[in-house]
């Protein structure tokens, strides 16, 4: 009893360093992505009335002031940084809506995707490692290429073949899909060159804790090559990819603009594309701070996925 | 088993039977052609307007939905001609100094407030109003000397100068009359939610998707050209943004999608092939899809180079190949289906290098560099033409057949793909020599709004309409007259000149008549129309079969 | 053998791999395994003693085609038995102990999960009644409170009990045929003989028992029959005391020979007291934090003298702080108290800046030559990383020195250019040693320096070090906990306990006549061979 006192403990412990870390983090993408923005050319005020706009002086000195665009730099940070406190992302220059409604509104479909990517990415990975990995070279060749060549595909390119041979051509889904189906194509258009980043590093790991000697242990306790590879190897090899996967979820959330416009999806991909190019401020912001978040929320679920995969890390380990 | 021979009776059968079968397929067929009320319709453009208020910035996309849920005060049909709608009559007084108009009384919005003269009054101001920043109408609107209701009824409108073509401003879906109420709320909800008298009311907006509307149920202001009154159809419209042109266009061939608003080029002959596909072929008015010379700087400072470049160009060519036929080269300054376009100038600069060439060693540039480029004193003849990074890959690829032409005649036509606001903020500095432009208005007044001298500075330092650079005293006075006069005859022979000064002065070159190529799918759609104020589709007669 | 069972009939087994290329790796081998009985395989690394072992289990490796004219297992003819025939025997019939339960065990799942899989693979018992087995098997190998300890993993056990553990994992579902490969390779002296008492009692609950060993002195401790190999071959077999005792053949003659044991010849005579000794350690103390914070002495009040061209013996078992002694002396780690003086000035407590040019005269070398030489350099780059810090930047004059080196050490010239990961274990610590002398050190401390090394390179590594010490008048601080080898090596012994002194002096007094009750009970604890007939 004592021993899962001590646990929960350090546990809490170190959950709440790393929430601490995390504000941290958010502080300085938000700052650092402040001073960028102040230094990147283009007035917000055209932005705001549009190109083509006709504005008399007296016109562009009231949407300065309704946006808040006279005050100085520093004001205007202490005051973004006091919104943000408060859950309040600013005005869009663009279309004039919160910002937090805007990405809240793409917000669900990008995590859809993103988590269905990511399940495939690990599906395809995990099956192409146990039955290719720690066999005969002609094996682990083909395992080895396909995962050459799956993750050097670009996503744009495979989401344009699929949709165009399993949507146009054979009907089999359909071409502006909702709810699953719809999640289908972009999701192997995504998750497939993932799992070829996936299996390239789990594979190594995991033929090296095939070589372990517990591996020879385990085979002379009569267990079988599936019961190796699945309960004893595979799990030596999930920690690299489960590094991996905390970076993959902050880059499928925001850039898979490509396959959201094939697709014709909504998310955040194509809202922050287009929030740069028209140097749409207050989006551009709202979407850093997003992702900074998703991040440090990501690395705290990696950080609990890593110690269920690897306790030692955790526990004392006696002097040998 | 013996073959039966029907008797008498059973012939007498047949016979009845037949006929019967014969009458009710025909009534089927006859009822199947009837519109009926019901369903949902789904129409997929490719670009998301970004503010659903018609006024508030006011890009295409905004316009060409605007008449879903606004009525407008004047209808326009195919010829121009202007019709009553929500103003019963007009009077036109003063030399065309003062508009009476005379408004309709039954009419409400679909938040229960009334329409009459107040509520006009109160659109004029929002269109005014510098928070709205009216991209569409405050630029057209700049000569208002006052709007007075003199009663519910009645709304009195005077100009500072005459305007031919006040009118067709207000015929717009950007001038669709919104209530008062609503607008009160301010931008943020207006633009999500605006509130019209039109055939449909704006049920939700799902951002980067689509917009959802619903019949509105007390719909009783149809124009004169539609096909019938009350209200409308479908029950439901569902408006999405597809971008891809891949996906929209198999969205239409699978059905997912009923009505394609914007056609992409590749899939024009496709679509003509299907049977079960319908083809509004259409283009807008007003000034074609062009590039604006730079005429503040060399080297097309010298109209002899200007002149050079657009016979070194040769843009129908780069359309057959690129856009497979779908587009229609524009070879004058004005769109051919704008009132008073001159067909005389349409090819004053047919695709000939050997006049270039000529043109070229008249203006000293007679040096050739190691590429085969020309040189004048050392300089190169470069051409710089920046592009949006969101141009689209059929443009960029007919841009590049202009170079491949032009260097033929020893330009070094250089396509600068840069991001979106630093190719405004290079406009801006007239940091060009090639900027693209289009003004799409069912009136010549395109032509003042890309040529007047007025266009030439920005309010406050920005964009400047006028992106040639021309100030010239003479054709600002034609600009100036057309609209102040409603002498057909006469406006005819200004536009007419005001048309040749731009020609031959090689001011721009046009490329193409902006397209308007709406499809739609019969099987899911039927009686998909044209609404001539913006050259886009109208769904209000449009209903959806039961099959 | 009258009445004993034959629990494994092996005749004329040969071994033959054909990757990388065709060999014979074990030729003709043949022997039985009795009931009660525990057969020792003894021979250096790559005899093919491991070989035989799995061979026994259908696990011989890869590739390897193996014969014989008679292989049994618990009267189950096995030549050629499929995969699924065998793994019905393996675990159940007959188990499997390796060397070192880090690895051998799944560190990172519990140790009830290992030793039960066993069980759960042959559908022995149900989920209910597993876990009781699993506490019977835990506590059948000696394990104290072991539902405590069946919770935790390998890595949390200390070495002792981890080797227990595995014990238990291999006789959790009562096999007959126990083989232990290397069990007690780099275990401490009094874990060592736990874990072979372990294996006499296995024997005599009517087990067999085959135990594959390098060492001689774990052969006599506990074999009752010994079969030596040499390259595939058997040189010599039979009862384990005529072989010791008598042995045959030149090679098992060899074999004995290399036990380190008491010091052969006069030792050193010390030198006149006046001049200044190598080093001069006194009241040296660390702390290390515990989990919970409190700090822990690891090291209490060392203080002793080397004085030049002497060895100085730390032994201890784990934990003792011998390690840690070591790197305070190279002046690795600073202690949080008392002082450490290199010749004369002071070592300890120092700028970095100010050690910096003097630490050519003080080397290290460690037990695992290989994870302290960077992988992807040859022996040519690290002999002339370690010139280029001493100071003899000029490659031509570096390389000839690297040559000399490694004559020195024995080496040949042709594995300049070769990866260290392709030697041998012995050519690797060679190559370490050059590595340390190439800076002409005065002072070479020693951690474990053979402990990782079969018992004919261990005596050949530890004869080089004796002609170095002469040839180059070094220093030596030898840290180890096989007695054996200090014993051999050592002018004088230290003992450690726990951090603290337990024992110091001339190393014949302690040898011959230890004071402490644990210099004794370590004493007791080490492997000795009978006393030559």
């Amino acid at each position: 009893m004592a021993q899962f006192r001590d646990l929960a403990v350090a546990g809490a412990r170190r959950l709440a360093t790393r929430l601490a870390s995390g504000l941290l983090v958010l502080w300085v993408s938000v700052t650092l992505t402040f001073l960028a923005l102040q230094v990147v050319p283009g007035d917000p005020v055209k932005i705001i009335a549009g190109p083509g706009a006709v504005l008399t002086p007296d016109a562009v000195a009231a949407l300065r002031q309704q946006f808040g665009l006279d005050q100085p730099a520093v004001e205007r940070y202490l005051h973004y940084l006091l919104g943000l406190a408060h859950g309040n992302l600013g005005m869009s220059y663009e279309s004039q809506q919160p910002v937090t409604t805007l990405i809240f509104g793409q917000l669900g479909s990008s995590v859809a995707l993103t988590l269905a990517a990511l399940s495939v990415a690990w599906i395809v990975a995990l099956l192409g490692i146990l039955l290719t990995a720690a066999r005969s070279p002609v094996w682990g060749g083909l395992g080895r290429g396909f995962e050459v060549i799956t993750s050097a595909l670009p996503d744009f390119w495979l989401g344009l073949l699929l949709i165009t041979a399993f949507s146009f051509k054979l009907h089999w889904f359909p071409a502006i899909g909702r709810g699953l189906s719809g999640l289908i194509l972009p999701a192997l258009a995504l998750g497939i060159p993932l799992a070829g980043f996936l299996g390239q590093i789990t594979r190594q790991s995991f033929e090296d804790a095939m070589a372990q000697p517990f591996a020879l242990s385990v085979q002379a306790r009569g267990a079988s090559d599936l019961r190796l590879r699945l309960r004893h190897a595979l799990r030596h090899a999930l920690l690299p990819g489960i590094a991996l996967s905390n970076w993959s979820v902050g880059w499928l959330l925001g850039a898979s603009v490509a396959i959201e416009q094939i697709f014709a999806r909504r998310g955040l991909g194509a809202l922050i594309l287009e929030a740069v190019q028209r140097r749409d401020f207050p989006i551009i912001m709202g979407s850093v701070v997003l992702i900074a978040l998703v991040y440090v929320l990501v690395n705290i679920v990696t950080d609990g996925l890593t110690f269920l995969v690897d306790r030692r890390s955790q526990a004392g380990e006696a002097r040998a | 088993m013996m073959r039966q021979v029907p008797g008498p009776r059973g012939r007498l059968l047949t016979a009845w039977l037949a006929a019967a079968t014969l009458s009710l397929s025909a009534t089927a067929a006859w009822a199947a052609d009837q519109p009926q009320s019901g369903g949902t319709i789904t129409l997929a453009t490719f670009k998301e307007p970004r503010c659903l208020d018609p006024t508030v910035g006011g890009d295409v996309p905004q316009d060409i939905i605007a008449h879903m849920f606004t009525d407008s005060l004047i209808s326009q049909t195919e010829d121009g001609a202007y019709h009553p709608w929500l103003a019963t009559s007009w009077d036109v007084t003063d030399g065309g100094l003062t508009y009476t108009f005379h408004l309709r009384t039954d009419v409400k919005f679909s938040d229960g407030t009334p329409f009459n003269a107040a509520a006009v009054k109160a659109n004029f101001d929002h269109w005014l109003d510098p928070k709205t920043g009216s991209a569409n109408i405050a630029p057209q609107l700049t000569n208002l000397a006052s709007v007075t209701a003199v009663n519910a009824a009645t709304l009195v409108v005077k100009l500072k100068s005459a305007n031919a073509f006040f009118l067709t401003t207000l015929a717009n879906p950007s001038a669709g009359m919104q209530s008062p109420q609503a607008m009160a709320r301010g931008n943020t909800l207006n633009c999500e939610s605006p509130v019209g008298s039109g055939p449909f009311i704006v049920q939700k907006w799902i951002h980067g998707s689509e917009v959802i509307f619903t019949r509105n149920p007390n719909y009783n202001s149809p124009p004169p050209q539609a096909l019938h009154t009350g209200p409308a159809y479908a029950d439901r419209v569902v408006w999405k943004v597809i971008a891809e042109p891949a996906t929209r266009f198999n969205a239409l061939l699978s059905g997912e999608v009923g009505v394609l608003n914007g056609l992409p080029p590749e899939d024009y002959i496709t679509a003509k092939s299907s049977q079960n596909i319908a083809i509004i072929d259409d283009f807008q008015p007003g000034v074609p899809w062009q590039v604006d010379l730079n005429t503040k700087r060399a080297p097309f400072n010298d109209v002899r180079v200007r002149r050079a470049f657009r016979y070194s160009l040769d843009a129908p060519a780069g359309l057959r190949s690129i856009f497979f036929g779908a587009y229609q080269p524009a070879g004058g300054p004005l769109s051919p289906n704008t009132p008073f376009y001159d067909a005389a100038v349409e090819h004053a600069y047919p695709y000939d290098i050997k006049a270039a060439d000529k043109l070229l060693d008249a203006a000293g540039w007679t040096g050739r560099d190691a590429q085969g480029y020309r040189t004048k004193n050392g300089q190169r003849l470069t051409v710089h033409f920046p592009v949006y990074a969101s141009t689209q890959p059929a443009d960029l690829a007919l841009y590049e057949q202009l170079q491949a032409t032009a260097k033929k005649a020893g330009f070094d036509l250089q396509i600068e793909k840069q991001d979106d606001s630093k190719v405004y903020a290079r406009q801006y500095s007239w940091d060009y020599d090639l900027y693209i432009d289009y003004w799409t208005v069912n009136t010549p007044g395109a032509l003042t709004f890309i040529y007047d001298s007025d266009g030439l500075t920005s309010l406050d330092g920005g964009y400047h309409n006028n992106e040639a650079g021309i100030s010239d005293p003479h054709l600002d006075a034609l600009l100036a007259a057309g609209p102040a006069t409603s002498d057909p005859a006469k406006q005819k022979q200004i536009y007419d000149e005001a048309q040749q000064i731009v020609s031959d002065d090689a001011l721009a070159a046009p490329l193409y008549v902006y397209p308007s190529i709406a499809a739609f799918n019969t099987d899911k759609v039927r009686d998909v129309r044209t609404d001539w104020s913006v050259h886009s589709v109208t769904l209000y007669d449009a209903w959806v079969p039961k099959n | 053998m009258s009445g004993a069972d034959t629990l494994a009939h092996v005749e004329n087994l040969t071994v033959r791999f054909q990757r990388p290329h065709p060999r014979t790796v074990l030729r003709d081998i043949s022997f039985t395994l009795q009931a009660g009985r525990i057969l020792a395989i003894v021979g250096e690394s790559g005899s093919g003693k491991s070989v035989t072992g799995r061979s026994l289990l259908g696990l011989a490796g890869a590739g390897a085609v193996v014969t014989a004219q008679r292989l049994e297992i618990v009267g189950q003819p096995v030549l050629g038995l499929s995969q699924r025939a065998w793994r019905r025997l393996r675990g159940k019939e007959i188990g499997l102990v390796l060397q070192d339960a880090m690895v051998s065990l799944d560190p990172l799942r519990p140790v009830a999960a290992e030793i039960g899989e066993v069980l759960a693979v042959h559908d022995i018992g149900s989920r209910g009644t597993r876990p009781a087995r699993v506490i019977e098997a835990l506590t059948e190998a000696g394990v104290p409170r072991p539902e405590e300890r069946a919770r935790q993993r390998s890595g949390e056990l200390s070495g002792g009990l981890r080797q227990r553990a595995l014990v238990a994992a291999a006789i959790a579902a009562r096999p007959r045929i126990l083989i232990a490969d290397e069990p007690t390779t780099a275990l401490d002296p009094t874990v060592q003989r736990q874990i072979l008492d372990l294996l006499r009692t296995m024997a005599e609950r009517g087990d067999a028992v085959l135990l594959i060993t390098h060492d001689m002195g774990v052969v006599s401790a506990v074999a009752d029959d010994v079969l030596v190999l040499k390259d595939g071959h058997v040189i010599e077999q039979g009862p384990a005391q005529d072989i010791l005792r008598t042995p045959r053949h030149a090679y098992t003659r060899s074999l004995l020979a290399a036990v380190p044991g008491h010091r052969s010849g006069p030792s050193r005579i010390a030198e006149t007291s006046d001049e200044t000794p190598a080093l001069a350690v006194s009241g040296l103390t660390k702390h290390y934090p515990r989990p919970d914070g409190a700090p822990v002495a690891v090291v209490q009040d060392i203080s002793f003298t080397l004085r030049q061209g002497r060895t100085l013996g730390l032994v201890g078992e784990s934990g003792a702080g011998k390690s840690t002694v070591g790197r305070m002396l190279l002046g690795m780690t600073e202690p949080d108290a008392g002082a450490v003086r290199l010749l004369g000035d002071p070592w300890s407590g120092i700028a970095e800046p100010l050690r910096r040019s003097r630490r050519a005269a003080i080397q290290m070398i460690y037990q695992d030559p290989l994870s302290s030489f960077d992988p992807r350099l040859t022996v040519r780059d690290i002999l002339l990383d370690a010139l280029h810090a001493a100071g003899l930047r000029d490659k031509p004059a570096a390389l000839r020195r690297a040559g000399e080196l490694l004559a020195q050490v024995g080496l040949p010239e042709r594995i300049i250019p070769q990866s260290p990961r392709i030697l041998s274990g012995g050519q690797r610590q060679r190559v370490a040693i050059a590595r340390a002398i190439a800076t002409n050190p005065r002072v070479l401390i020693c951690d474990e320096p053979v402990s990782a090394l079969d018992v004919i390179t261990q005596a050949q590594v530890l004869e080089l070090l004796d002609s170095l010490q002469k040839r180059l008048n070094l220093s030596m601080v030898f840290i180890s906990h096989d007695l054996g080898v200090i014993g051999q090596v050592s002018d004088d012994i230290m003992v450690l306990r726990d951090g603290q002194v337990v024992e110091h002096g001339a190393a014949d007094a302690i040898i011959t006549a230890p004071k402490h009750p644990y210099t004794r009970q370590l004493f007791e604890a080490a492997l000795h061979l009978p006393k030559a007939a």
